[in-house]
C-alpha cells in the first residue's frame, strides 16, 4: 500500500491512524528491499538517521535520501556477509583441523555416551553405562563384549569413534569461537604442537575462497561509490538551489531599493 | 556455396505450416514471452502500472506551477527513478528466489553429486553407509555461504542488472541536474 505524505513528518495509514515518522522511505519509492533474515525495523531506523542528518527538502532530496539509505544498507549487508563468511570459513577450518588432530582423551567421554546409547538398546541402563565406560577406557574384556553385541547390529566401533570425534571437534570449534577458556587452551595447545596458529589456519581457509571475498569487496565498493555519488548530488542540488535563491533575493532587493536618479536642477541656485 | 533447391524450399514451407506452435491467444501470449528474461531493456512505459507511477511521481516533482518544460524534465527524473527501482527490484527478486530455494547449490557441486551417484550405480561401486550418502547428497550451502554461492553462480545476471542500474542512475543524475537548472532559472 502506498500512502501519501501529509506535510513533512506525518502520514495517515489506511486505518486513518496518524503516525509521526522521521522518514519517507515508503513514499513513492516502494518498500525496502530486504533479504531473508534482515530486519525491517533496523532499515527504518537507518533511514530515519540518514533523514535526520540530511534533512531533505523536496521530493528530489527525498529520493536521494532513499538512495543513500538503500546503498548504505547494501554496504553494511556486504560487509556483514564478508565478516560472517570469514568467521564461518575459519571455524570450518578449525573443525577440520580438530577432526584430524584431536586426541582420543579429548573425545573419550563423547564416545562413551554414544556407545552407552547403543548398548542400552540391548542391556539394562546401568550395565550398558558400565560396559561403555570400561570399553572407552580400552579394557580388553569390555571391548570384546562390545564387539560381540555390535556384531548383531549395523553399528561399527570405528564409525562410532569417528562420530564422537567429529561431534567433539564441532563443539570445540564453536566453544573456541565463543572464547570459552578451556576450549581456547586446548585448541591453542593442539595448534602449537603442530607449529600452527589460528591465523595461519584462517589464512589457508580464506585463500581457498579468495574469489568469493573479492566479489563481496567489489559489491561493497560499488555500493559505497554510489552512496557517495548520491550524497554529492544532494550537495550539488543544494548549491544550485542556493544560487538561485541568492539571485532571487538580489532581484527582490534591487527592485525594493531602486536607485533614484536625482532630478535635474531647474534654475534654482544652490545656497 | 550451394543454393537451396526449390523443392527443399517448398518442403520447408509445407512443414512450417504443419508446425504445432501455440494456437490459442493465451498460448501465443505465453510463447511471446519465452525469450523474456528480466525485461529491463524495455521502457518503463511498457507496463501500465509503472507508467502510472512515472506520471504520479512526475506530477509531484514538477509541483503545482510547473510549465511544460518543467513537466517534461520532471517526467525524465521520474522515469529514471522508477526504472532504477525496477532494476533493483529485479535483482532483489533474483536473490530472494535463490535464497528461498532449499536445494540451491553451485552447479559444479550438483554435477559432482550426479557423477558420484553414477559411480555408485556401477557394479564395482564402493560400499558407502546410507546415512553418509544421504548427508552428502542433501547438504546444500546455508547461511552466509549460501548467499556467497548465489553471488558466484548468478554473477552474469547480476552484472547485467548492475549495468542497467548504472545507466538508470546516470540518467537520473543528468535529469535532476537539468530539472534543477530549469527550475532555478525559470
Amino acid at each position: 500500500m502506498r500512502v501519501r505524505l501529509n506535510e513533512k513528518t506525518k502520514w495517515k495509514s489506511k486505518s486513518s491512524k496518524s503516525m509521526t515518522v522521521a522518514s519517507t522511505w515508503w513514499r513513492g519509492f516502494g518498500e525496502p528491499l530486504l533479504l531473508a533474515g534482515e530486519d525491517a525495523a533496523l532499515y527504518r531506523e537507518l533511514h530515519a538517521r540518514v533523514y535526520a542528518a540530511i534533512q531533505p527538502i523536496g521530493i528530489i532530496e527525498d529520493m536521494l535520501v532513499d538512495d543513500v539509505t538503500f546503498l548504505e544498507w547494501e554496504t553494511l549487508r556486504w560487509r556483514k556477509l564478508k565478516t560472517a563468511l570469514m568467521r564461518e570459513r575459519g571455524l570450518k577450518a578449525l573443525e577440520t583441523f580438530l577432526r584430524q588432530h584431536l586426541d582420543y582423551s579429548a573425545y573419550r567421554d563423547r564416545y562413551e555416551e554414544f556407545l552407552a546409547d547403543i548398548l542400552e538398546e540391548r542391556l539394562p541402563e546401568d550395565q550398558a553405562k558400565t560396559l561403555a565406560h570400561n570399553s572407552a577406557l580400552s579394557e580388553p574384556e569390555a571391548d570384546e563384549e562390545v564387539d560381540e553385541i555390535l556384531l548383531g547390529t549395523d553399528r561399527r566401533v570405528d564409525i562410532l569413534l569417528d562420530d564422537a570425534k567429529n561431534d567433539k571437534a564441532q563443539e570445540l570449534a564453536q566453544e573456541y569461537a565463543q572464547h570459552d577458556r578451556d576450549a581456547v587452551a586446548l585448541v591453542d595447545e593442539l595448534l602449537e604442537r603442530r607449529g600452527m596458529s589460528m591465523n595461519t589456519l584462517v589464512a589457508d581457509a580464506l585463500a581457498e575462497n579468495f574469489e568469493d571475498l573479492e566479489r563481496i569487496d567489489r559489491l561493497t565498493t560499488l555500493a559505497e561509490g554510489r552512496r557517495n555519488a548520491s550524497l554529492r548530488e544532494i550537495d550539488r542540488h543544494r548549491v544550485v538551489l542556493g544560487e538561485a535563491l541568492r539571485q532571487t533575493v538580489q532581484q527582490i532587493e534591487e527592485g525594493e531599493f531602486a536607485v533614484i536618479e536625482p532630478a535635474p536642477n531647474k534654475g534654482k541656485k544652490a545656497a | 556455396m550451394s543454393r537451396t533447391s526449390d523443392a527443399k524450399i517448398k518442403a520447408n514451407r509445407l512443414n512450417a505450416r504443419a508446425s504445432t506452435g501455440p494456437k490459442t491467444k493465451q498460448g501465443r501470449r505465453r510463447s511471446a514471452r519465452n525469450a523474456l528474461r528480466h525485461a529491463l531493456s524495455l521502457s518503463v512505459y511498457s507496463e501500465t502500472a509503472l507508467a502510472e507511477e512515472v506520471a504520479a511521481l512526475a506530477r509531484e516533482i514538477a509541483g503545482m506551477n510547473g510549465n511544460a518544460e518543467i513537466q517534461e524534465l520532471a517526467r525524465r527524473v521520474a522515469e529514471a527513478q522508477i526504472d532504477l527501482r525496477r532494476v533493483r527490484e529485479a535483482r532483489h527478486q533474483l536473490l530472494c528466489q535463490a535464497l528461498s530455494n532449499p536445494h540451491y547449490d553451485a552447479r559444479a557441486k550438483v554435477r559432482e553429486k550426479l557423477a558420484y551417484m553414477l559411480q555408485l550405480l556401477r557394479d564395482d561401486a564402493p560400499d558407502v553407509p546410507l546415512t553418509a550418502l544421504t548427508k552428502y547428497l542433501t547438504t546444500t550451502p546455508e547461511g552466509p555461504h549460501k548467499l556467497a554461492t548465489i553471488l558466484s553462480q548468478e554473477i552474469q545476471r547480476l552484472s547485467v542488472m548492475d549495468r542497467y542500474e548504472r545507466r538508470a542512475l546516470s540518467r537520473r543524475k543528468f535529469a535532476i541536474r537539468a530539472f534543477d537548472l530549469a527550475k532555478a532559472y525559470k
